[in-house]
C-alpha cells in the first residue's frame, strides 16, 4: 500500500515550518544582545515614552510624563526631597530609585500610588535645615509617610546641575534616611528598657540611686554633663536619660540586649523599592564596659533612622512590629491591580511591657530631656539622643510618637552633627509631628 | 479532530480574545465589532454545515480573523473598522464560492486569459506604491489585482495538470513542449506582466507553486533541472533588471549596516521580535507600531513581540493545521479537484512560509501579506474565495473514494 500523496507535501510543510521556527527561537530566544543595539528603540525609548505617574497617598501627583516636541519628558513636582525615594529617570543618566524598580508598570502607563503624605514631606523638608534625615512612620500599618533626607538632589534639574552634584562633598545621591548608619546614642534607650521589662531585670518603679558614673573595668560611663540624679526610678532615669543606670540595666541583660536590638530590626533591612542598608550587630563577646557601651548606644552599634523609625513604631503600636512600605497601589485594570496591605512581622513586646516604655517616654517629653517636643494639648512620646561619633560634633536625634494613647505619628529626627538631641532634634521633631496631626486631622484619615 | 471539539475551542477563544480586548482598550469602543464578527461567522458555520460541508478549516480561518482583528485594533481604532468591514466583503466571497461545485469546473483557458488580463490591465493602468506597480485605483476603492489573479491562475493549473495529467507523465524524460507548450506559454506571460510590475514577491510564489505542482503531477529529473535553471535565470535577469531586486538582496544580507535607510524595516521587526521573548510583551505594549508595513507584511513581527514565541508558534501551528485540513479533503476529492486543493495548500503554505522566513532573514522579504491575518481587502477576499473553493470541494456530493 503506498501512502497518500498529498502527505509528501504535507511533509515539505513540516520542514518549512520548522525551519521557521528555528528562525523564531534564534531572534527571540538566543540573540538577547539585540536589545542593546543602537537601533533598537527599544533600548532608549523608555525615556522619551508616556509613562505612569507616581501619587502620594491623597492622590497629588508627585511625578508624571509631560509631552514636548521631543516625546515626554519626566517632570517631579514639589516636595522635591521625594527625589531619594522616587528617583529620576533622565535619558544620559539612567534611571534609579521607585521609577526603576516600578519600571515595568510604569511603563504600561499605570500610576504608582505612594504612602508619603506630600504635607508631612513638605514640613520635615522645610524644617530640616542640615544634613541629616527625619522618616515618619503611621505605626498602626508600617506605612511611610515621610521621608527625607538632607542634601537630596532636583531630579528636574540633573541635566544643570549633575556636575555640583556628583562633586558635593555632602553627597546629595546618599539616602540617610535609609542607608546613613549612625551611633544611635540615647534613643536606644527605650528599647533596652523594653528588653529589661521584658525579662524582668528591673520594674517601672524599681528605685536606683545616679551618682552621675559608674566604673567598669576601669573605664568610667558619665551622665551627660556628669549630673548626679539621686535616687530615681528608672521610669524617671528613662525621662533625664541617665547613662550610669542604662549602663547598669546593659551589663545585667549582656547579650539578651542584642536580641531585643534584632527584633525591634536594628539589623533589618526591607524590600522597599529603595535602597536600604543595615550594619552588623556587635559581638556577644564583650567586656563589662561593652556593654555598659552598647546599653547607652555607643560602643559599635550602628542603625539607620528607618530602623529607629520601625523600632519605635513598635512601641507606639504596642509592640507588634509591622514591615514598613513605601508603595501603597499599583493601578490598573481589573485584576491588575496591586493592592499593598499592611504586614504585621512580629510581636516584640507585650502591650503592658510597650505601654511602659510609652509612659516614660512621655514623662521624657513632660519633664525630661525631650521637652522641646512639648506640645500644647497633646500627649508626646519621645526620646532624645546626642551621640559621640569620631567624625566631629555629636549627632542629635529624637524619636518620638504621638498622641501617646492613640499613637498616629512615629517619627524619628536625624540631624548630622546637630549637637545636642533636646536642643537640635527634638524641636524639629515637635513641629512636624504637630503638622502631621493636623494634616491627617483634616483629611480624616484614622 | 471532530467538529464539536473544535466549536468549544473557538468558543473559548472568542472569549478570550474578548478578555484581551476587554483589557487593552479602556473605552472598549470597537467590542461590537467583535461580536458582529463572531454572528458573522457563526452564519457561516450554520450554511456551512447546512450544505453538509467541512467546517473545520472555516473555524481555523475564524481564528485567524480575531487575532487580525486584535491587531487592527491595537495598532489603530480605524484601521479595525476597515478590516471589519473587510471580513463582511470577504465573508461573502466565501458563501459565493461555497455554493459552486468546483469538483468539475471547464474552461480552463478561460481562466488562464482572464489571470493575464488582470494582470495586463494592471500592467497598463496601476498605481506604483512601495516599488511595485501593482494597485489600481476604482474611484475611492484601491486593491491589489495581483490579489484576485491568484484565484483564476490556480483553477486553470489545476484544470490544465488534471486534463492533461497522463500525457504530462508520458515521457519521463524531457517534457515535451507539445504537451507542456501552452502552459509554459501562460506562465511565461504570467512573470512577464509581473516582471514588469517588479512585483517579485508574487512572482517567486507563483514560480514555487507552479514547480511544485508540476513536479507533484509528473515528476522527472529532466524538469526538476530544468526548473533549476530557470530559477537561476529568474534570479539573474532580476539582480541584472531591476535595481529594486538587487537593493532586497543586500540589505538581507547585510541589514546592519543600513539600519536607518533600507535596513530599517528588517532591523525593527527583528528588534520587535526580540523583544517578545517567549511568552511577549502582552497586547498592546510592544513598540512593534514602528515598523514600517506592520499592519500589513509584518502583522508576524507585531504577533511575535506582544504573544511571543509562544504565540508565534501557535500561529505557525494553526496554519500547518489549515494545511493539513486541505490535504485531508484533498484525499477525498474528484482528481480535478484534487489538484485545485494542493494548489491553493501551496499557495497558502509557500506565502506564510515566504513571508516568515522574510520576517526571520532567512530570505529576502517579499513584500506579501500574511493570509488571513494581514490587513488588506483585495487579499483576504481572494483567500476567503478559496476557502470556499476548498470547503466546497469538501461537500459530501463529491465524495468518491
Amino acid at each position: 500500500m503506498s501512502v497518500y500523496r498529498g502527505t509528501i507535501l504535507l511533509r515539505l510543510f513540516i520542514i518549512l515550518f520548522c525551519c521557521l521556527w528555528g528562525g523564531l527561537l534564534f531572534w527571540q530566544i538566543i540573540r538577547s544582545d539585540l536589545a542593546n543595539h543602537s537601533a533598537n528603540p527599544r533600548a532608549y525609548a523608555v525615556y522619551t515614552a508616556k509613562r505612569g505617574s507616581i501619587l502620594e497617598r491623597n492622590g497629588e501627583i508627585l511625578a508624571y510624563s509631560e509631552a514636548t516636541e521631543r516625546g515626554y519628558e519626566r517632570r517631579y513636582l514639589e516636595p522635591i526631597s521625594t527625589s531619594h525615594l522616587i528617583g529620576y529617570l533622565h535619558p544620559r543618566y539612567g534611571m534609579t530609585g521607585l521609577e526603576k524598580r516600578y519600571n515595568s508598570y510604569l511603563v504600561q502607563q499605570r500610576d504608582i500610588i505612594l504612602t508619603i503624605d506630600r504635607t508631612i514631606q513638605q514640613v520635615a523638608e522645610d524644617r530640616l535645615d542640615s544634613p541629616g534625615a527625619i522618616v515618619v512612620l503611621q505605626p498602626r500599618t508600617g506605612q511611610i509617610l515621610a521621608m527625607v533626607s538632607k542634601p537630596y538632589l532636583n531630579s528636574n534639574l540633573l541635566s544643570e546641575l549633575w556636575l555640583d552634584y556628583t562633586s558635593d562633598v555632602a553627597s546629595p545621591f546618599f539616602n540617610r534616611g535609609t542607608s546613613g548608619l549612625y551611633p544611635p546614642g540615647s534613643t536606644l534607650k527605650p528599647f533596652l528598657l523594653a528588653g529589661a521589662y521584658e525579662e524582668g531585670t528591673t520594674t517601672p518603679s524599681a528605685v536606683i540611686h545616679d551618682r552621675g558614673q559608674i566604673t567598669f573595668d576601669n573605664q568610667v560611663i558619665r551622665n551627660f554633663g556628669g549630673i548626679a540624679h539621686g535616687s530615681i526610678t528608672v521610669k524617671q532615669a528613662l525621662a533625664l536619660s541617665s547613662n550610669q543606670v542604662f549602663a547598669q540595666l546593659a551589663v545585667s541583660l549582656g547579650s539578651t540586649m542584642l536580641r531585643y536590638y534584632h527584633m525591634f530590626s536594628m539589623d533589618s533591612s526591607w524590600d522597599l523599592g529603595v535602597v536600604n542598608k543595615s550594619a552588623r550587630m556587635p559581638s556577644e563577646h564583650q567586656s563589662s564596659f561593652g556593654w555598659a557601651q552598647l546599653g547607652i548606644g555607643q560602643g559599635g552599634m550602628l542603625v539607620t533612622p528607618l530602623q529607629m523609625a520601625v523600632a519605635v513604631s513598635t512601641i507606639a503600636n504596642r509592640g507588634v512590629r509591622m514591615e514598613p512600605y513605601l508603595v501603597r497601589e499599583i493601578t490598573g485594570p481589573w485584576l491588575m491591580r496591586r493592592y499593598q496591605r499592611p504586614l504585621v512581622h512580629s510581636t516584640v513586646i507585650s502591650s503592658h511591657t510597650a505601654a511602659h516604655v510609652r509612659d516614660a517616654m512621655v514623662l521624657a517629653v513632660s519633664q525630661g530631656t525631650a521637652q522641646a517636643a512639648r506640645i500644647p494639648g497633646l500627649e508626646v512620646a519621645g526620646k532624645t539622643g546626642t551621640a559621640q561619633n569620631q567624625q566631629g560634633v555629636d549627632h542629635s536625634w529624637f524619636i518620638g510618637f504621638a498622641p501617646a494613647d492613640d499613637p498616629k505619628v512615629a517619627i524619628v529626627v536625624l540631624v548630622e552633627h546637630g549637637g545636642t538631641g533636646g536642643l537640635r532634634a527634638a524641636p524639629i521633631g515637635n513641629t512636624v509631628i504637630k503638622t502631621a496631626l493636623e494634616s491627617m486631622e483634616e483629611r480624616l484619615i484614622p | 479532530m471532530n467538529s464539536r471539539n473544535n466549536v468549544w475551542i473557538e468558543l473559548g477563544l472568542w472569549g478570550s480574545a474578548s478578555f484581551f480586548c476587554l483589557m487593552h482598550h479602556k473605552d472598549g469602543s470597537s467590542w461590537w465589532q467583535l461580536i458582529s464578527l463572531w454572528v458573522l461567522f457563526f452564519t457561516l458555520f450554520l450554511i456551512t454545515k447546512h450544505r453538509a460541508a467541512p467546517t473545520s478549516g472555516l473555524l481555523i480561518v475564524a481564528t485567524f480573523a480575531v487575532i487580525g482583528w486584535l491587531f487592527m485594533c491595537r495598532i489603530d481604532a480605524s484601521l479595525a473598522l476597515a478590516h471589519w468591514q473587510h471580513w463582511i466583503a470577504a465573508s461573502i466571497a466565501y458563501l459565493l464560492a461555497l455554493h459552486i461545485n468546483w469538483s468539475d469546473y471547464n474552461h480552463k483557458y478561460l481562466y488562464g486569459i482572464f489571470t493575464l488580463l488582470i494582470l495586463l490591465i494592471t500592467v497598463l493602468i496601476g498605481v506604483e506604491i512601495g516599488g511595485a506597480k501593482a494597485w489600481l485605483n476604482l474611484g475611492s476603492l484601491q486593491f491589489q489585482p495581483i490579489e484576485f489573479a491568484r484565484v483564476p491562475l490556480l483553477l486553470f493549473l489545476g484544470g490544465y495538470f488534471y486534463d492533461n495529467q497522463l500525457l504530462l507523465r508520458a515521457s519521463s524524460r524531457w517534457p515535451l513542449l507539445r504537451y507542456w507548450g501552452p502552459m509554459f506559454l501562460l506562465m511565461a506571460g504570467v512573470f512577464l506582466f509581473l516582471g514588469v510590475q517588479r512585483d517579485l514577491g508574487p512572482a517567486l510564489l507563483f514560480f514555487a507553486i507552479f514547480i511544485t505542482m508540476s513536479l507533484y503531477t509528473a515528476f522527472s529529473w529532466h524538469s526538476a533541472a530544468i526548473y533549476l535553471s530557470i530559477g537561476i535565470l529568474g534570479v539573474m535577469v532580476g539582480w541584472f533588471q531591476f535595481t529594486h531586486f538587487q537593493q532586497r538582496v543586500w540589505v538581507w544580507l547585510n541589514p546592519w549596516m543600513y539600519e536607518h535607510s533600507l535596513g530599517y524595516q528588517i532591523l525593527q521587526g527583528l528588534f520587535a521580535l526580540n523583544a517578545g521573548g517567549v511568552f511577549g510583551t502582552g497586547l498592546g505594549y510592544g513598540r512593534g507600531l514602528l515598523i514600517p508595513e506592520v499592519h500589513t507584511d509584518y502583522i508576524f513581527a507585531l504577533i511575535g513581540e506582544e504573544f511571543g514565541l509562544v504565540g508565534a508558534t501557535l500561529v505557525l501551528l494553526l496554519y500547518l493545521t489549515l494545511l493539513f485540513w486541505i490535504v485531508k479533503i484533498s484525499a477525498y476529492t474528484s482528481d480535478k479537484g484534487h489538484l485545485l486543493a494542493i494548489g491553493v495548500m501551496l499557495l497558502w503554505g509557500f506565502q506564510v512560509f515566504l513571508v516568515v522566513a522574510g520576517i526571520l532573514k532567512l530570505i529576502p522579504l517579499s513584500g506579501m501579506t500574511l493570509p488571513f491575518i494581514s490587513y488588506g481587502g483585495s487579499s483576504l477576499m481572494a483567500n476567503m474565495w478559496l476557502l470556499g473553493i476548498i470547503t466546497s470541494l469538501g461537500v459530501k456530493r463529491n465524495v468518491c473514494v
